[in-house]
């Protein structure tokens, strides 16, 4: 049944990828308004290039926040739409196969879009590259996989919800202040070269046990009804 | 005579099923043989779609159990089952033919399997000529047929259909009866919801719901 | 609300004013903080509270998630939203506290930073729930949300501290760093606090029994219809066969 398991992981992650190039919502949306979002924080500190790199990490991972929690209504809709999302669940298999998937291909779209949007980060903001790339990249992909870890769970809770749109930022960020809190640090030491705080690393990788283990425990109780 | 019968595939045991504290069903207790056809006809309302869900376990009843051949229902006994409810569980931004053979991995065909399956179902259904056609530009009598393709690939042992002649024309009725009645002759279980009387000849058993109690028609 | 209730209330609201008065007139001023210290026996207390209403409600939530119990539903949703209360009288009282001796209303303190977040977690907690039809997705939502943010806390707690921390220690695993009248006044008020959060979730949990048993009433109200119609016959009470 492992392998069963896998192969449902794989099919229910290509199909995701498949869709978003049909319609990008996810893409689409975190580009534009990431871009937007960018574009304003920009304005807001007077597109000042001489930030400390804790802020300049701080507005940074504020925007991929923002910018991913907005993707995440987009593409539940798409499921939604005709009853696929409940077809996809009368699977006989563990349903945490599901959740798996989704986070994989979340991952793989918001990647896309974290990394063009750093990349204007950097030229709206007229800074120079991190002194540690390798550690900017990880700290970036880290952040990324448990935002996308957390965002996939708390954006299938708040499913059934008459405030979705307002609920799942507010409940997401609450849910990932030790995980923004870890990449802000790291971010900001990658940029600056400053010694690695390990004890960051330390609480990333404990959150982002957490997003794992947490939705296999507990996504099949949720989706019995 | 009773649920625990070799030949009851599906048993519901005194099924009850509130919504806001509102009794839906009513003490349920039946059995779905196998190979039989029955037909449920109530008005808009009245919980048909809720015993559906409840049998294919997609809801869990407040009180009382389902049975899959004499045993508590599973998550492993899905595969055994094919449903058709309103929604064609469909992606529209995917091709008739993509969502088929997206099912058909579901239910762990190869990959050389699925386009042959997925090709023969739109072939049944009558929708070889738009398989390349995105699910999203079809016509509400084509997504139903399609449901139906979904819900049968995996040759399944039991159907629920939920209104599945509605708003499908004379020959997508003659159709959609056609296919239930093959399925119906290979030994396949079929339960079926409607407004009104049958539309099918084949249909061995008649069902009504009132006030939460199923009620076996017998005139 | 019946005699029981009336009487519970009476002898908890005796104990507050005995508390009151221990707390703003018998205990002494402190050395440093003159009368100001007095905020602490409200503040702390709230605090414990609070934290002991998230425990509960944590405790609720598995109980449900493993029982499908209605009443474990019921304490759940008392204990978060009492547990809320306790936590905003903790940041107010807080703030209160902290502009006159750090003078500032507010500081990036752990505590009080995890203390924040908690809220907003459970106040998105009871948004979430209103948000919802009532049922049992609702009540497994709830759940869920309950243990995933409640599991959450420590690590919040952990970051926040790694942040930064000027918060004072007044108990620890030493023991009370204060007088024993104060220590006294202290424990208490914490006593009695507890009293008024045993009382309030008792009367929170009654209120949701009393407002389900209503809906479940009206709902059978709806379907006591008598069955009428010879070509009817009714399901027998074991599974039928259907026939051939």
């Amino acid at each position: 049944m492992i392998g069963s398991g896998w192969r449902v992981f794989g099919l229910l992650l290509i199909n995701d990828i498949r869709l978003e190039c049909r319609r990008p919502h996810l893409l689409a949306t975190g580009l534009l308004f990431g871009a937007l979002m960018m574009f304003i924080t920009a304005i807001a500190v007077d597109g000042a290039g001489d930030l400390s790199d804790s802020m300049t990490a701080g507005l940074l991972w504020l925007n991929i926040f923002f910018t991913t929690a907005i993707g995440f209504l987009r593409q539940d809709r798409r499921d939604e739409e005709y009853g696929a999302a409940t077809g996809i669940r009368f699977i006989p298999q563990d349903l945490s196969v599901i959740y798996y998937a989704r986070w994989c291909s979340t991952l793989i779209f918001i990647l896309c879009a974290v990394t063009v949007l750093t990349g204007m980060f950097f030229l709206l903001f007229n800074r120079a590259g991190p002194v540690r790339p390798l550690w900017f990249a990880a700290s970036l992909g880290l952040g990324t996989l448990g935002l996308s870890g957390m965002g996939t769970f708390v954006s299938l809770l708040t499913a059934g919800s008459t405030l979705r749109d307002v609920l799942l930022p507010m409940l997401l960020f609450p849910v990932s202040l030790p995980l923004f809190l870890g990449v802000d640090r790291l971010t900001a030491s990658a940029l600056s070269g400053a010694p690695v705080p390990w004890s960051w690393a330390g609480v990333l990788i404990g959150y982002l046990l957490m997003v794992s283990v947490l939705p296999w425990l507990l996504y099949e109780t949720l989706m019995e009804v | 005579m009773s649920a625990t019968r070799s030949d009851n595939l599906l048993s519901l045991h005194n099924v009850d099923k509130e919504y806001h504290f509102r009794p839906v069903l009513h003490r349920i207790s039946v059995g779905v043989e196998r190979g039989r056809a029955y037909w449920l006809q109530a008005p808009n309302g009245s919980g048909k779609t809720t015993l559906l869900k409840v049998m294919a376990g997609l809801v869990k009843p407040t009180r009382g159990g389902v049975h899959w051949c004499g045993r508590p229902i599973t998550r492993r006994d899905r595969a055994h089952f094919g449903v058709v409810l309103q929604a064609p569980w469909v992606y529209g931004d995917l091709t008739g033919m993509e969502n088929l053979m997206l099912y058909a991995g579901l239910h762990g065909m190869s990959l050389s399997k699925r386009r042959e399956t997925a090709r023969e179902w739109l072939r049944k259904v009558e929708l070889l000529h738009v398989a390349d056609r995105r699910v999203r530009e079809y016509s509400k009598g084509m997504m139903q047929r399609l449901s139906l393709a979904r819900a049968m690939l995996h040759q399944p042992q039991i159907l629920l259909l939920d209104e599945p002649f509605e708003g499908l024309d004379t020959g997508g009725i003659q159709l959609m009866a056609q296919l239930l009645d093959g399925a119906r002759a290979t030994g396949t279980s079929l339960v079926m919801t409607g407004h009104g009387a049958t539309q099918t000849a084949f249909v061995d058993v008649r069902w009504t719901l009132r006030n939460g109690q199923l009620l076996e028609l017998v005139a | 609300m019946n005699w029981v209730s009336k009487g519970c209330v009476c002898l908890v609201g005796l104990l507050g004013l005995i508390d009151l008065y221990l707390a703003l007139i018998w205990s002494p001023p402190e050395a440093q903080m003159g009368d100001l210290v007095r905020i602490m026996y409200f503040h702390v207390a709230s605090a414990w509270i609070a934290l002991i209403s998230f425990c509960v409600a944590f405790g609720a939530a598995v109980g449900y998630l493993l029982t499908r119990r209605q009443r474990c539903d019921m304490v759940l949703v008392a204990a978060i939203e009492i547990g809320l209360v306790y936590t905003a009288l903790t940041l107010v009282t807080g703030a209160l506290w902290a502009k006159p001796v750090w003078n500032a209303w507010w500081t990036w303190d752990p505590r009080l930073t995890t203390t924040l977040i908690l809220w907003f977690l459970f106040i998105g907690c009871v948004l979430l729930r209103a948000s919802m039809e009532d049922g049992r997705r609702r009540a497994v939502v709830t759940a869920v949300y309950t243990v995933v943010a409640f599991l959450d806390v420590p690590l919040i707690h952990l970051s926040v501290r790694l942040w930064r921390s000027i918060h004072p220690d007044l108990v620890n695993d030493t023991g009370f760093h204060m007088p024993g009248s104060m220590a006294f006044t202290l424990m208490f008020g914490f006593v009695v606090f507890f009293l008024v959060y045993v009382l309030l979730l008792y009367l929170r949990v009654r209120l949701e029994w009393t407002r389900r048993t209503l809906a479940r009433m009206r709902g059978q109200a709806g379907v006591r219809e008598t069955l009428v119609g010879e070509a009817y016959r009714t399901a027998p009470s074991t599974p039928m066969d259907g026939r051939r």
